[in-house]
């Protein structure tokens, strides 16, 4: 992360704090479409996250440490927001996934079995396969052990493949 | 793990890498529209000084004519271990605030970045000023540390599930030289402890211990 966009940033100027967004914003959207489910609520959550950190970003001391900063904040600000959820089902919105029958079918198989894992679980897997992260950066980002991190991916993904394989989706 | 089930989750992970593509954000999350957005919210955020005199002054009315009192506002912040909600090792906790008094809710980015949440209240309770609280959930035989900043002299525990003890709250001396409080679930229930100053409950933390 670029050191002077940060100072800048830390300024106040928007632009330089776009800038630094900008490195981020597509994992930042696509984490929390894939956490909610919902465009709208996806587009309000990173906005309110960008926001917050915007406003906080005095409080950063390593520019090198933005993006897992600023992913600890989302992540906080989902799991407030999935909160208000409870007792509503995940709205699965197909259409930002492949064209291609079957991988679309395979695509919203997946999704819908993610959709029901414990929080923790799917936040895990989000992280790891959609950002890439390496699971002490998790850990940092979720306030929890890298171990534990690990753990319960693997046991995230064995219980993905227990759901897909009892035949509990359509994957027609 | 035999080679088959690692296999096996290599190729699961791989679907869902498939199934979970990167997504464009849409004009309205752009860089140049969060610029924007963000220039907005600077520029709204620059009220005459004298607004923030007359809101001020207009607080402390309201309290000291509802509550015929208030306290002056005090520091939480602090860092533990909590095990996961499964029982599989630990995930760490951490709190950071700076507690206001009076009626509403205060949103807080520490400076580690975790934003915390919390509801700041005055009330009378037996007669004491509370101008804070916290909401803590932890799980039977888990134990938390809260390290206080400001100075609170004891604590007082009121258990509200019969006569169960839902926690037990232990005050002590940390190395640094600022207060801990360690909180430990022991049975599941609700309780509320009272950080006291100067013989008065300034402070409250709701405990809801889960099995």
């Amino acid at each position: 992360m670029d050191p002077e966009l940060c100072r800048r940033a830390k300024e106040g100027d928007a632009d330089a704090f776009a800038s630094l967004y900008e490195t981020v914003s597509s994992k930042l959207y696509s984490t929390a479409f894939y956490m909610l489910g919902r465009k709208e609520d996806a587009e309000d959550i990173v906005m309110e996250t960008v926001t917050d950190a915007f406003s906080e970003i005095r409080s950063l001391r390593e520019p090198a440490a933005f993006e897992g900063w600023i992913f600890r904040i989302l992540m906080n600000k989902i799991k407030r927001r999935r909160k208000s959820y409870i007792g509503e089902d995940l709205e699965l919105q197909p259409d930002l996934i492949s064209s291609d029958k079957g991988d679309r079918d395979e695509a919203v198989a997946l999704r819908q079995a993610l959709a029901e894992l414990p929080q923790q679980d799917r936040s895990i897997l989000v992280l790891d396969i959609l950002g890439g992260y390496r699971s002490d950066e998790i850990a940092g980002m979720l306030g929890m052990n890298p171990n534990t991190v690990r753990s319960r991916k693997v046991r995230a993904l064995e219980k993905l493949r227990r759901m897909l394989g009892e035949g509990q989706y359509d994957r027609r | 793990m035999t080679d088959d089930n690692k296999a096996a989750l290599t190729d699961m992970e791989e679907r869902l890498r498939r199934a979970m593509p990167l997504i464009d954000t849409p004009e309205s999350l752009s860089p140049d529209a969060v610029a924007e957005k963000l220039r907005e919210s600077s520029h709204e955020r620059k009220t005459p000084i004298y607004v923030y005199f007359r809101n001020a002054v207009a607080a402390v009315l309201i309290l000291a004519i509802g509550f015929g009192a208030v306290r002056a506002s005090s520091v939480i912040f602090g860092s533990g271990a909590k095990k996961a909600d499964d029982g599989y090792g630990s995930a760490s906790y951490d709190v950071s605030e700076n507690v206001i008094a009076g009626e509403g809710n205060k949103e807080e980015v520490s400076d580690d970045g975790i934003p915390s949440s919390y509801s700041a209240q005055s009330s009378q309770t037996n007669g004491a000023v509370i101008t804070a609280s916290e909401d803590i959930e932890i799980m039977k035989g888990e134990s938390i540390h809260l390290a206080l900043s400001a100075g609170y002299d004891g604590i007082v525990e009121d258990h509200r599930s019969g006569d169960a003890k839902v926690c037990a709250a232990e005050m002590s001396e940390a190395d640094d030289g600022s207060t801990l409080i360690t909180i430990e679930g022991v049975s599941p229930g609700t309780a509320e402890i009272y950080l006291m100053r100067d013989g008065s409950a300034v402070y409250i933390i709701r405990v809801t211990v889960t099995e």
